[in-house]
């Protein structure tokens, strides 16, 4: 198809995806396994979600190789007809935006809890939805370079928290397993979850300039996640005690908060004022793909603008409406999990199922005629 | 064109909501050390400390007492009593009273801090041997800002390696955790001058236990294999093979690094734990005489021996009050851990009636110019 004259670098591709999964989820990721009942086996879990979501997203690749040309959005249509069609693109839709809104008001809440107590919300908001209007009007071009700016400028982030090493008692660990296996199994649909925003090769495999290094591209990006996961993990384990991971919402910013520097005291305000670019890389490429969505959905190229403006501005709405408390983040959260397992990882499979039958039919006419 | 310059003048306003909450530092009371103490009715009581900006008055620091029922309580109290806004965030020090601690636990207390992100988690703990207020009015016109000074001695003696120090975090952790209970410098005014005097020991529901003088301290930063920079001992060498009066028979030593090994078996429901120690250490003194030349190898028997003695001694007297500063349930449950599970509620019950076994290796690495 004519229009994707833009092509996605390797590198592009790789910062995309591994920006997207890195997102809310490395803040709370310890003391979400924790009290799911992973206990300090946790960062066990996290190795073998990681090989489910390798799977998953070879699946993914493999139901788009057949298909070199098209988008997500331009496949369903091919495979279920038109109707069913616009009710699964309706679905995505919906999926990603809610994806995109979450993660949207998470950061807001999340800058209003730790760094701006005192400041109104919907300012914070509009401050925020000034530069993801900028990049998500440009389209996949931008995205993909706003990708690799964050992963540079935000290149010194994770390794800050190396200070807070010190101290830390290394046998909290021990023993491994100490539970047996079952409340490892119980956490990895969890941890899985961590590492959504790998079915944003869905949509970026047609962009993509070598599609050979797909899948190497998406085995980097998972495993970047996975480390820097289980790295905050261990760190967690390690320097925090058990009592703590329990009632504590951000073990990773409480990691921050023990580091101490003769001429800083609260790091943290820092790390978070600059995660806030790392979460805007999350809502953006979401953002897009529900825009992009609208377009499928009504036929017409230029229902985008009007469509994000009118989002964006729905998020103020929410913003200036409701009350936040940390129990409808909670909620929502829960939310997004199940609809990131049906998205994320159900689909894929059983569109990659659907697809081989589907294929084989298809090739099975075209012989006999 | 237009479009950019508006968009650009609207998120430049976007930054005037930063003014909306301004606070001048002369106008605000910054507290950098809070107190909270039982008086003579067991009433609570609450002392704050910060500092004066103003250049027109003598003293640089200025003291509130009030009577309230929570810290936050306490906060309203000191607001009525100040000429700014009360500053919160930057408290370097909390003084809990010994009177205090024998009948509560401080760390309900301290909720409003620990929730607070705005607050910061790296104040000290404290406990005050004697009345808290004795701090506050203690004699301070050659030293400096009070909030400030005891900070100074706290940082210096922890680099000294003499005691430990844990901040809010830590202490919060070490009086939550199953495994372990925590340890607080200990401080009292000896004639209006303020001087930390050891550790206190608290018991894992947060009661007072008992205290380890400055000499002592050490010996628990060794188990605790809690290195800053160095750890000095001083030890009396109780050896009958020191013919020396009793007064002279002592050695310092400064120890650089410690290497610690522990065993936990589980014989009969009853907790063994096998200590080995390798200590690396200088000599810094020796009072009395002994034929190294001859006997190389005799001095590192001594202090070896010796420190095995004192160790040893620790160790009971942390097992007499069903307390565990060392730390040894961390071993207990990473080596043991279905053993562990079956006591873990009830620890330091079982920690005080297990067999802890101790030995000590000593590496000199520097004994100094002379024999």
């Amino acid at each position: 198809m004519a229009k994707k004259s833009f092509q996605l670098s390797f590198s592009q591709y790789v910062f995309l995806i591994y920006k997207t999964q890195i997102g809310v989820g490395v803040l709370t990721i310890p003391h979400d396994i924790f009290i799911e009942g992973g206990g300090s086996d946790g960062w066990i879990a996290i190795i073998l979600g990681w090989i489910i979501t390798n799977a998953v997203s070879f699946l993914i690749l493999n139901t788009m190789k057949n298909h070199p040309n098209d988008t997500l959005f331009d496949l369903i249509p091919k495979y279920f007809g038109r109707w069913l069609g616009k009710v699964i693109i309706f679905g995505w839709f919906l999926y990603v935006l809610f994806a995109a809104s979450f993660s949207f008001l998470y950061s807001v809440f999340l800058i209003k809890v730790w760094v701006l107590p005192n400041t109104n919300p919907l300012l914070i908001g509009l401050l925020f939805i000034i530069p993801i209007y900028q990049i998500t009007r440009k389209g996949i071009p931008m995205i993909s370079r706003f990708a690799q700016f964050t992963f540079l400028i935000t290149l010194w982030m994770i390794p800050t928290l190396f200070f807070s090493i010190k101290n830390g008692i290394w046998l909290n660990l021990l023993p491994l397993v100490r539970d047996g296996w079952m409340p490892i199994f119980k956490v990895i649909p969890m941890t899985s979850l961590s590492f959504l925003g790998f079915e944003l090769a869905f949509f970026l495999y047609p962009y993509l300039k070598n599609k050979k290094d797909a899948y190497k591209g998406i085995l980097i990006s998972n495993t970047m996640t996975a480390c820097v996961l289980i790295f905050v993990t261990i760190l967690s384990y390690i320097r925090l005690s058990d009592s703590e991971l329990v009632y504590d919402l951000w073990p990773t910013l409480d990691l921050l908060k023990l580091i101490r520097f003769p001429f800083l005291e609260r790091l943290e305000i820092i790390f978070i004022s600059g995660y806030i670019i790392i979460l805007f890389m999350t809502v953006i490429p979401y953002l897009f793909i529900a825009l992009d969505g609208s377009r499928y959905l009504t036929n017409r190229r230029s229902i985008t603008q009007p469509a994000l403006i009118i989002i964006l501005l729905g998020w103020l709405g929410i913003l200036y409406s409701s009350q936040f408390e940390i129990e409808n983040i909670v909620h929502l959260k829960k939310w997004l999990s199940n609809s990131g397992k049906f998205f994320g990882f159900i689909f894929p499979i059983c569109l990659w199922l659907y697809g081989k039958i589907f294929l084989a039919i298809k090739k099975e006419r075209l012989d006999i005629q | 064109m237009k479009m950019k310059l508006v968009s650009c003048l609207i998120s430049l306003c976007l930054l005037l909501s930063g003014c909306g909450d301004q606070l001048y530092l002369e106008r605000s009371d910054i507290i950098l050390m809070l107190g909270i103490d039982l008086d003579k009715n067991n009433d609570l009581i609450f002392f704050a400390s910060t500092p004066v900006f103003n250049t027109e008055v003598k003293k640089n620091y200025h003291v509130m007492k009030v009577k309230a029922k929570s810290l936050r309580e306490a906060r309203y109290q000191f607001n009525a009593l100040s000429q700014g806004t009360i500053v919160k965030g930057k408290i370097q020090t909390i003084l809990v009273g010994k009177k205090f601690l024998q009948q509560r636990n401080v760390l309900p207390y301290l909720d409003v801090i620990i929730r607070d992100p705005k607050d910061d988690l790296n104040s000290k703990i404290v406990m005050v041997d004697g009345p808290v207020e004795d701090i506050f009015n203690s004699k301070m016109d050659d030293k400096g800002r009070l909030g400030v000074v005891i900070r100074n001695m706290l940082d210096n003696l922890f680099l000294s390696g003499v005691i430990i120090s844990p901040n809010l975090q830590q202490f919060n952790a070490s009086q939550l955790e199953k495994r372990f209970t925590p340890m607080i410098p200990e401080m009292k005014t000896i004639n209006k001058n303020v001087k930390i005097t050891g550790s206190a020991l608290l018991s894992h529901n947060g009661l007072y236990q008992t205290s380890l003088n400055l000499i002592e301290n050490p010996l628990a930063l060794i188990l605790q294999d809690f290195l800053t920079n160095q750890i000095p001992v001083s030890l009396p060498i109780s050896s009958s093979r020191i013919h020396e009066k009793k007064e002279l028979s002592r050695l310092s030593i400064a120890i650089k690094g410690v290497r610690k090994k522990v065993k936990t078996n589980v014989i009969n429901g009853q907790f063994h734990f096998d200590i080995h120690l390798t200590v690396f250490a200088d000599l810094v003194e020796r009072m009395f005489y002994l034929d190294t030349a001859n006997h190389p190898t005799e001095i590192k028997k001594l202090i070896a021996d010796q420190l095995n003695i004192e160790v040893t001694r620790l160790i009971k007297k942390t097992q007499k009050h069903k307390i565990d500063p060392i730390a040894l349930g961390v071993f207990a449950r990473a080596q043991q851990y279905k053993n562990w599970k079956k006591v873990e509620d009830n620890w330091f019950e079982t920690f005080s009636k297990a067999k802890v076994n101790i030995t000590t290796d000593i590496v000199l690495i520097n004994t100094g110019v002379i024999h």
